[in-house]
């Protein structure tokens, strides 16, 4: 992973942060060298704070921000100045067309792993700058000999009314933002940041999401280089080149990457400290670049984390000096009336839409590998492979290491291909279908190490699996909790709901993932799987690592599913055991091929599977004699 | 048309140039999955080191570069130490802009020291007029850099193909932790290949310096088309990077003779955003694989 | 007991926020204080304008000091410097020392607009500038604040054309030094086929153009042009484009290391031109003279705005000797500036900006920086100082001056150089 963990409920310091800097610029009696800088800052920090939504939190890198910036600025810039729009429409159009250059720019880049897209990006800025810097262009954007930029309308030069405007885009920018991560749109941003193929099983639209994390990024930039044109007044394309993508990238890791006002407190570092408090030249760039230096090796969690630390400390100092009164440190989410009825309703919510969907003839078997081949260039992984699996029942997958198995789950899941044969879903082939589109005609599957996002909380991941079944919308996400509440609350309801199904208590809910043990976390994959309208649910591998206790809780607990909701189970093990007591039809797997399907009782006691498994030489007799019988 | 076969040769001379460069990149991101940003700056503080030692003690040029060779392999072990490894666990984010931190750092100190005379006469290692192939002049400059870039390419393919280190290495770039575990000291790997990198990077440096002129931002507008080769050509591949680079060196020079250099810049992207899309690892290099 | 576990809780609650507001607002108060903009003059009798005090004159500066546009710029401010510390010594102008301060703008548009900012209420005038890009970033708005801004190092003539209140430039405009030196090489050897190289240093375009229209009206050619960026890794392939065309004369406008880096390209391709090569005062550096190849020497006229080598009796001469700006071009022109600064003040009674300004436009054919720049003329419509341009030649590690020749766009063509000694 590029970046570390990203952060939730960044919403208030965000927007304190923000608050801060432009009251600190309105009120405050600045030098007015420093206001123009501090302007200038923010504008530079609505930039990162876009960049910070593609890196920190969607896990991708972008070292073209300048050039996005560069030209939301010329693009407002060239429409008041040639075809005299008035500003709002300027704004409206010159944005629109940089969110369309990303569109085109995102669509292709964002196919490529980070060290590609690293470079593409760079190159993109490096092109965008040649361009506005050459002669082709310079009627419009005036060339190497840069363009004036008119001032705003109303606001002129006067340093307080464009840091108050600036400041107010700045903390409307902060709320956007802090809003979609803490969305449905912000969950699936973290998935993708985690695994983008465990994001696709798990429904999400992948390339769409991360599409629009790219656009957002740009059209925050292109918001900044509106203000910056109207603050500066002076355009030229020296000023968005490769060092300033640079810097932005630099103000987005020494604030702290994936904090959202992280970003704003680096910009400020490395706009006004150079711009202002260093002035003298080489002595001070060294410094400058020296305190840079000093605070990406020191403060990894950059200074948003020192900030975090800061005042964690005081808080602890203050309680000391002063004792409060203890209070629940759980946030109880929904009251105790409606949580009930919401849990009563889940549960039969579960089972109605599961009658609902469509596809379902009743009879036949819920899932049919038909003849599968799976190979790897000339690696043949899976062939002649298969398998019934009778609607409601537990059907177990078993066989050495390097068998297949997880290749199977994966090849139903879509992640993989057949070369030949078919798979079919309650009667309907697979052909063709994309994972989050398997996902969505009811296969879920949890991962051998558990797929589960490890900087969101245990109530945010199971959440996270219901998202695939609902609509999403960027638009409704925008607006934060005003218009998902509603939604939010009875998705929490039946994540509750699931917790409590796999036997996760209410007080660990709210710790990050990653704070759980193995087997918890384990739980925790089930209960999102639970959570979506599963017709199929794929496990894979859900008892390694486990303890016996561990194990016998996990089996009681698909045992209850099972039974509640009259799943369909596929399920990877290696505890044969676990699997004698949990299913009901058992299939072995041996170098790709099925060597043995049926009651589980009866295949183990096979001297094939012996072999298999235990290595046992049969005589040549013995073997003959199977057969014959 | 002969001019834009003499402009393709002269793209191939270039692009061998941005390939030695991209040795040393593809050398640290093989062994550490680092990306230098830094390298440019390095290689130029090596190349007025040994400047140093040329104009202000005297010294023969030869026993110039050797000293300075072994002074770049000590500030690699340096700013692995002091750069790198503190809190390595913060991320490749992090540590890849530490580069970028580095790369400023040095520029500013090589302007302070430096700045002000710049750019500098720097002594050529071989002399000559060169030879003449299809009407453009191959300097005896590019014929070493040819030469050299040929030399090191075989050694590095060796050395991670062969030697001790060299598997070391490799292991310890895919699976850091494990590699620990099985007992390799990564801190001495890892200040290894920084001093390899540096020294590679000085001997790029002091090859280029007579005809680009010693000046503290010399590398600067080799290292990006450097990094588009690279990845035009597969990270993970020495042949490949520097096939990437040449492929790069070529069009660029056939097109600016042919257009301008602002054609050069697009159809360059635009090169590397299909070649990309058709071969996201590189012409050469390993497809990524993610256990599930 | 200690007072805090005696207070009640609400009582406790009160005092820690009264506490934060006066932390925060005495916290407010010393950020003001050290904050508070300084304006220059004000109280005493002498004080006629911002930034002038009865014995003390503020001059500021915005200028590359780091970054890699420094090597090309703080020489001249570094020897304006030299200059004015040398005026204060000699009991200042009209018996006030001056103060100049220089800020760090980087080479970006925008810091050294914010160190305009600084500036426009506490300095008297702005003097020079580095660079196209910032000089047209800041002339507009220190025109509209009737700041003076003195001389800048620019190429982006719609800094000085048509003339704006306050902006004064003494460095002639790149695309006119084009056809100043292709009518001197006409002359000099003839008219002949013209290919033009330039970096996108400003208006380049306009250089391109008049090398067109002046080759073309003194009866020659243009065959093509080129541009390259500057600090470009390769020449090779304009050297190879100009080895085809073969014309008699190039005219670069490139800046100093990438002039010599340009010429060494040639020289290695034998792609030299067969008469001369031409190249603005850009190329007239302590980079370029450092670092050519000599072996085309013979071949190069640079145009230059100051006479070179200094005469070492010369007081911008006296000066720099013995220091490393010892003929450097750049630290020679911001002395020959800063000289010329000194003498307009010292003819401006009472010392105001608009007085300034009006001693300025009433030069005509003022020596005001003897033996470094030729007699200044500016008027209220011209605010370009030079009327000629010097032509020189590098040889070995130094320049020489070979002649002199009108240029502008209104002086009459047909007027000849004359060759210097």
């Amino acid at each position: 992973m590029i970046a570390g963990d990203a952060k939730s409920n960044t919403l208030v310091p965000s927007v304190i942060i923000a608050s801060g800097v432009t009251l600190a610029g309105v009120a405050l009696p600045l030098d007015t060298s420093l206001q123009y800088t501090l302007i200038a800052s923010v504008a530079w920090a609505i930039a990162a704070v876009g960049l910070d939504l593609l890196v920190g939190y969607t896990g991708q890198v972008s070292f073209g921000q300048a050039a996005f910036v560069a030209l939301g600025a010329y693009a407002v810039t060239a429409l008041r100045v040639h075809l005299g729009f008035p500003l709002p429409l300027a704004i409206l159009v010159g944005v629109g067309l940089v969110a369309g250059i990303a569109i085109v720019l995102g669509s292709i880049v964002l196919r490529l792993r980070i060290f590609g897209l690293a470079v593409s990006t760079l190159f993109f800025g490096y092109v965008v700058i040649t361009a506005l810097m050459g002669d082709g262009l310079a009627p419009i954007f005036g060339g190497s000999n840069g363009i004036l930029a008119p001032t705003f309308d109303l606001i002129g030069t006067d340093p307080r009314a464009l840091m108050l405007m600036s400041g107010i885009v700045l903390i409307i920018v902060v709320l956007v933002t802090a809003n979609i991560t803490s969305s449905q749109t912000g969950r699936a941003l973290r998935m993708i940041k985690h695994n983008e193929a465990v994001a696709s099983a798990t429904g999400i639209k992948v390339k769409r999401v991360k599409l629009f994390a790219f656009v957002y990024c740009s059209v925050l930039a292109a918001i900044g280089g509106v203000l910056y044109s109207g603050v500066v007044g002076y355009l030229s394309p020296d000023g968005f080149g490769i060092d300033q993508s640079i810097s932005i990238f630099a103000m987005m890791v020494v604030g702290g990457a994936g904090t959202i006002g992280g970003p704003i407190l680096g910009a400020l570092l490395i706009t006004v400290v150079p711009g202002y408090f260093l002035r003298d030249g080489h002595t001070s760039a060294i410094i400058f670049a020296a305190i840079l230096l000093v605070f990406l090796i020191l403060l990894p969690e950059g200074l948003y984390g020192l900030g975090q630390r800061a005042i964690a400390g005081i808080r602890r100092s203050l309680r000391r000096v002063w004792p409060q009164r203890r209070s629940s440190s759980v946030a109880v989410v929904a009251s105790d009336a409606e949580g009930e009825a919401d849990l009563r309703g889940g549960a039969s919510r579960i089972s109605a839409a599961r009658m609902e969907l469509p596809g379902d003839t009743g009879d036949g078997p819920a899932l049919e590998i038909d003849d599968i081949r799976v190979q790897f260039g000339d690696f043949v992984a899976l062939d002649e492979v298969s398998i019934a699996v009778r609607r409601g029942s537990v059907h177990a997958i078993v066989g050495p290491n390097g068998a297949g198995k997880t290749t199977l789950l994966n090849a139903v899941s879509g992640l993989y291909v057949p070369v030949k044969g078919e798979i079919r879903l309650l009667g309907e082939s697979t052909k063709g279908l994309l994972p989050h589109q398997i996902r969505q005609r009811g296969v879920i599957r949890t991962f051998q190490t558990p797929a589960t996002v490890p900087d969101l909380d245990v109530l945010e991941n199971v959440k996270l699996g219901l998202d695939a079944d609902e609509r999403s919308s960027f638009w409704i996400d925008f607006f934060g909790s005003l218009t998902t509440r509603k939604r939010e609350r009875a998705l929490e309801a039946e994540a509750h709901w699931a917790l409590d199904a796999v036997g996760i208590p209410r007080s660990r809910r709210t710790l990050m993932v990653k704070g759980l043990d193995l087997s918890e976390q384990k739980r925790v994959e089930l209960a999102r799987g639970l959570v979506g309208h599963a017709k199929i649910l794929l496990l894979d591998e859900p008892t390694a690592g486990l303890s016996v206790a561990e194990m016998d809780v996990l089996a009681q607990v698909l045992k209850d599913v099972h039974e509640r909701f009259d799943l369909t189970i596929m399920v990877i093990s290696h505890h044969i055991g676990f699997i004698l007591e949990i299913a009901d039809e058992l299939t072995v797997l041996d170098y790709g091929r099925v060597i043995a399907n049926g009651e589980p009782d009866e295949v183990l006691k096979r001297q094939i599977v012996a072999e298999t498994f235990l290595g046992v030489e049969a005589e040549p007799d013995a073997l003959a004699q199977e057969e014959n019988a | 048309m002969s001019l834009f076969l003499s402009a393709a040769i002269s793209g191939v001379a270039l692009g061998l140039l941005y390939g030695l460069i991209g040795f040393a990149i593809v050398m640290l991101y093989k062994s550490t999955g680092v990306a230098n940003f830094a390298q440019g700056s390095l290689a130029t503080l090596g190349a007025f080191v040994a400047f140093t030692f040329v104009r202000d003690l005297g010294l023969p040029l030869p026993v110039a570069i050797l000293l300075a060779l072994v002074i770049s392999a000590g500030i690699g072990i340096v700013t692995f130490f002091v750069v790198m490894r503190p809190r390595a666990e913060a991320g490749n984010l992090n540590v890849t802009v530490r580069t970028l931190g580095l790369s400023l750092l040095l520029l500013a100190l090589m302007e302070w020291q430096w700045g002000p005379q710049a750019p500098y006469r720097f002594p050529s290692i071989v002399e000559g007029s060169g030879i003449t192939v299809a009407n453009v002049v191959l300097t005896p400059q590019n014929l070493l850099v040819a030469g050299v870039s040929a030399a090191i390419a075989a050694l590095l393919w060796a050395f991670f193909r062969y030697t001790k280190a060299g598997l070391s290495l490799r292991a310890l770039a895919e699976q850091p932790e494990t590699a620990r575990l099985l007992g390799l000291r990564s801190s001495r790997l890892g200040a290894m290949t920084w001093a390899i990198s540096c020294i590679l990077g000085t001997i790029v440096a002091v090859l280029l310096a007579p005809s680009a002129f010693l000046l503290p931002t010399m590398m600067d507008s080799y290292i990006m088309f450097t990094f588009t080769g690279i990845v035009l050509g597969g990270l993970t591949s020495f042949p490949g990077a520097m096939l990437g680079c040449v492929i790069v060196g070529i069009i660029s020079n056939v097109t600016i003779v042919a257009f301008n250099f602002e054609m050069s810049v697009v159809v360059i992207f635009v090169l590397m955003l299909i070649g990309m899309l058709l071969k996201p690892q590189g012409i050469l290099g390993k497809p990524d694989a993610v256990r599930l | 007991m200690s007072w805090t576990t005696q207070m009640s809780g609400a009582r406790a609650r009160r005092t820690w926020r009264v506490a934060a507001v006066a932390a925060v607002a005495a916290a407010a108060l010393a950020l003001a204080a050290c904050s508070a903009p300084t304006t220059g003059g004000g109280e005493d009798g002498g004080a006629t304008d911002v930034g002038v005090t009865a014995d003390t004159i503020q001059l500021g500066a915005t200028q590359s000091l780091s970054g890699p546009g420094a090597a090309s710029c703080a020489p001249s401010t570094d020897a304006a410097a030299l200059w004015f510390n040398k005026v204060n010594q000699a009991g200042g102008v009209q018996d006030r020392q001056i103060k100049f301060q220089v800020l760090d703008d980087g080479y970006d548009p925008a810091r050294a607009i914010a160190n305009v900012r600084t500036f426009q209420n506490s300095a008297f005038a702005l003097v020079g500038a580095c660079g196209s890009a910032t000089a047209a970033a800041i002339y507009k708005p220190l025109s509209e604040a009737g700041v003076p801004f003195l001389f800048p190092t620019n190429g982006v003539a719609e800094v000085v054309k048509p003339a704006s209140p306050g902006i004064f430039q003494i460095l002639p405009l790149y695309e006119d030094q084009a056809s100043t030196l292709l009518r001197y090489a006409f002359e000099d050897q003839g008219k002949g086929s013209v290919f033009t190289v330039v970096n996108p240093l400003g208006a380049y375009q306009s250089v391109i153009d008049n090398s067109k229209a002046t080759a073309e009206e003194g009866g020659g050619t243009f065959i093509n042009s080129a541009v390259a960026q500057l600090g470009t890794p390769d020449y090779t392939p304009i050297a190879l484009q100009i080895k085809e065309a073969n014309p008699d004369y190039v005219v670069m406008s490139l800046g100093g290391s990438d002039t010599g880096k340009f010429i060494a390209t040639l020289v290695a391709q034998d792609a030299l031109p067969k008469k001369l090569i031409l190249g603005t005062s850009a190329s007239v550096a302590g980079s370029f003279i450092n670092s050519y190849d000599t072996a085309a020497a013979d071949k190069i006229r640079l145009g230059s705005a100051v006479l070179l080598p200094l005469d070492p009796n010369n007081e911008c001469g006296q000066l720099l000797s013995g220091s490393t700006l010892a003929n450097d071009p750049i630290a020679i022109i911001g002395c020959g500036e800063a000289q010329a600064i000194t003498h307009a003040m010292s003819q401006t009674t009472p010392l105001t900006r608009e007085g300034i300004s009006a001693t300025i436009e009433s030069w005509t054919e003022e020596d005001a920086a003897p033996g470094v720049f030729a007699p200044l003329t500016f008027s209220a419509t011209d605010h370009l100082g030079l009327a000629s341009l010097y032509i020189v030649q590098p040889k070995e590690r130094a320049f020489t001056t070979i002649a002199q020749c009108p240029y502008g766009d209104e002086k009459a063509i047909d007027e000849p150089c004359t060759a210097v000694k």
